[in-house]
């Protein structure tokens, strides 16, 4: 019979009691200097191990053994054997190999939850939400540009009305989604169009002053119509949420120091996001310039002017991708139609 | 009498093995959608406590997973009736929030009492016997009073928070007494205000100059061409004061929390130093941010070796304490508080 070595706390006091441990058939026998105690090996309780941790065997009395002996601890883990992730866990822990392809898994699923589950619940939610909270949130961030960039327009009321007529002739030719058109100065945004949640479009007077034709304006509205219509902007602040609670889940049990470094990546990752959202909205755009019968070279026309200056004056809306690969289909199918 | 011998405490965890448990958790956590997280909260708490040696014996946490989860599942629950009805109505979610704003010192002592209760060391638990009275009163009155007071009643405050966290725990049957009293922590948040007057002299040196360069006559750009460098200092320093006043209250308080608590003959002295918090904090962060997060375990394995390294236990005979029944018998009994004995995440 092996003998093994532990301490023994009765549950009562503090008091440690060492004991000379030994197994018979099913009991498990504690031997002091003045008494000896025997269990069932059955009532007793054991966690399963967490690395080098030493394991607490309970006892049915509410008393505990300790010891160091890994071999006793092994031979009551094993009769005990009862079910619980743990022990899975812990096969996955043991093993460098299988740590480090838990690692691996764990990566591949943050980056793709990150490159398309979120995008893909934002899409879902995106269509979800109620009009009214789109709408809202729209107004509310309109209503902070306004304090920040935007002024009102200074174009004449009939020249407004001429490109929102425009535009609204276009749309008879295409399916537009359901918009708001709104002129705005700005000095700081400068040449721009921007589509806020909610339907809202923005241009500014900088862009119309900057087209050298109407059909230039158009061909930037229909890219933002299409941005209306894919919800983007919603999209775009649902994944920004979205990666920011799926990296705060993830270590979400580390101080506030560590969360700091976690918000970046999702940061990072934004603008990956837009870039798809930009392709979507040139397509739309393309389509419907050529259902309307507008020239799509206007569009790259107007996007090189502007692409010219951006580099003069820094723009803060300059997520857009590389324009010379964006403008190629617009001039493409120009060069066809001729 | 006098406690005379000095207990062993040491940390024996390092952060390798550590990271194998947190990658791990992370995978199956993941891959579970969340549920597994109360397991991997429960190996994580189990590997920190169990590391943790007083005269070499380990402490024990006894909470079983099953408990997380049911916290977890019932603040989840919680969580998406607010998100949805936030949406619906805002009367919902507002008067969630505000039972939740009431119920927050009941929650908070739940917490406690959970805590304490799934944690042993020799075969005794820890329990906590603070009232949801005091609770409101330090976590929820003290604080809103603190606002009213511009600041002035904070060291009051902490103060009263750490007493009644102090003084109402017991170890078996003995019960913590806190002896502290309320000056050093004057000490410490005046020192803490000194701190932060460095930053806003120099605003206000700034201001007072180009005020002064206004009056005697100088053109309006050039004084405040001149203000530009002190707010860009000022601000600098305020940024980098903020880290280091938490460092510094952080240490100080977990140092009058142990050095003023008596448990029966037991003493403790706790010597954490500011600058030592300051640049693990420091260290940590930088570590974590070029390794994208793989260095975590080894920045949490790290804190706590720090605290426990700097904390020491006195006393005579650490066999005396006792308990009246068999407590641990039948710990998730049929009392009626067992009901909400579960882990809700705050403690």
């Amino acid at each position: 019979m092996i003998l093994y070595q532990g301490e023994y706390f009765d549950g009562l006091s503090s008091r440690l009691q060492p004991v000379t441990i030994s197994l018979l058939e099913g009991i498990i026998q504690l031997q002091s200097d003045t008494d000896t105690i025997t269990f069932d090996l059955s009532t007793l309780k054991i966690d399963p191990s967490v690395g080098n941790a030493r394991s607490i065997i309970y006892l049915p009395n509410g008393g505990e053994i300790h010891t160091t002996d890994h071999q006793l601890l092994k031979l009551i883990e094993q009769s005990l054997r009862h079910k619980s992730p743990e022990y899975f866990a812990r096969h996955l822990e043991n093993k460098l190999l299988y740590a480090t392809s838990a690692l691996v898994i764990t990566i591949a699923i943050v980056a793709s939850g990150l490159v398309w589950g979120v995008p893909f619940i934002a899409k879902v939610s995106a269509m979800a939400l109620s009009v009214s909270t789109e709408r809202s949130l729209g107004e509310d961030t309109l209503s902070t540009m306004e304090k920040i960039y935007l002024s009102p327009t200074l174009l004449s009321s009939n020249r407004t009305q001429e490109i929102t007529n425009q535009l609204e002739h276009f749309c008879t030719a295409t399916e537009c989604p359901s918009y708001r058109l709104l002129f705005r100065n700005s000095e700081t945004i400068g040449a721009n169009a921007f589509a806020l949640p909610g339907n809202t479009i923005v241009i500014t007077d900088q862009l119309i002053q900057k087209a050298h034709h109407d059909n230039e304006i158009i061909a930037v509205l229909a890219h933002e119509l299409g941005h209306v219509r894919g919800r983007h902007t919603l999209r775009m602040v649902l994944q920004g949420m979205g990666s920011g609670v799926l990296l705060v889940m993830i270590t979400g049990d580390i101080s506030n120091f560590s969360d700091l470094a976690a918000g970046i990546p999702a940061l990072l990752l934004q603008q990956g996001y837009s870039r798809d959202m930009e392709k979507e909205a040139d397509a739309f755009a393309l389509t419907s310039l050529h259902k309307a019968h507008i020239p799509p070279h206007y569009f790259a026309d107007i996007l090189n002017r502007i692409d010219k200056d951006a580099n003069e004056s820094l723009s803060i809306f300059s997520s857009h991708p590389d324009t010379l690969t964006r403008i190629k289909p617009f001039i493409k199918e120009d060069d066809s139609q001729h | 009498m006098k406690a005379t011998k000095n207990y062993p405490l040491e940390f024996t965890g390092h952060g390798g093995e550590y990271f194998r448990i947190w990658i791990v958790n992370i995978a199956l956590s993941l891959i579970t959608l969340g549920i597994y997280s109360a397991w991997a909260k429960v190996r994580t708490k189990r590997w920190f406590y169990s590391h943790t040696l007083l005269d070499n014996n380990p402490f024990s946490y006894l909470a079983t997973p099953m408990q997380i989860l049911k916290g977890r599942l019932i603040a989840a629950t919680f969580l998406i009736i607010y998100v949805i009805s936030s949406n619906i109505s805002p009367l919902i979610s507002g008067s969630m929030m505000l039972v939740l704003g009431i119920a927050s010192p009941w929650i908070i002592v739940m917490a406690l009492r959970f805590a304490a209760r799934q944690s042993a060391y020799r075969g005794l638990r820890l329990h906590f016997s603070g009232t949801v009275g005091e609770a409101a009163v330090v976590y929820l009155l003290l604080p809103i009073t603190t606002i009213f007071t511009l600041g002035l009643s904070l060291p009051y405050t902490a103060y009263r928070q750490v007493r009644y966290l102090a003084s109402n725990y017991s170890y078996g049957q003995t019960a913590t007494i806190y002896t502290g009293t309320m000056k050093p922590f004057w000490g410490v948040y005046l020192i803490a205000l000194a701190l932060l007057l460095i930053p806003f002299g120099i605003l206000g040196f700034g201001a007072f100059r180009a005020y002064g360069m206004i009056a005697m006559g100088i053109p309006k750009e050039l004084a405040m061409a001149s203000m530009a460098g002190f707010l860009i200092g000022g601000v600098t320093t305020l940024y980098l004061t903020i880290p280091i006043l938490t460092a510094f209250i952080q240490a100080r308080k977990a140092n009058l929390f142990y050095n003023h608590l008596e448990l029966g003959e037991i003493r403790f002295t706790s010597a954490q130093r500011a600058r030592d918090l300051i640049w693990i904090y420091l260290s940590n962060l930088v570590l974590i941010a070029l390794t994208v997060g793989l260095y975590i375990p080894f920045a949490m394995v790290r804190i706590t070796r720090y605290r426990i390294h700097r904390l020491q236990v006195y006393g005579n005979n650490l066999d005396n304490f006792v308990t009246q029944s068999s407590e641990n018998i039948n710990a998730t009994g049929s009392e009626i508080s067992d009901l909400f004995d579960m882990d809700i995440g705050i403690a």
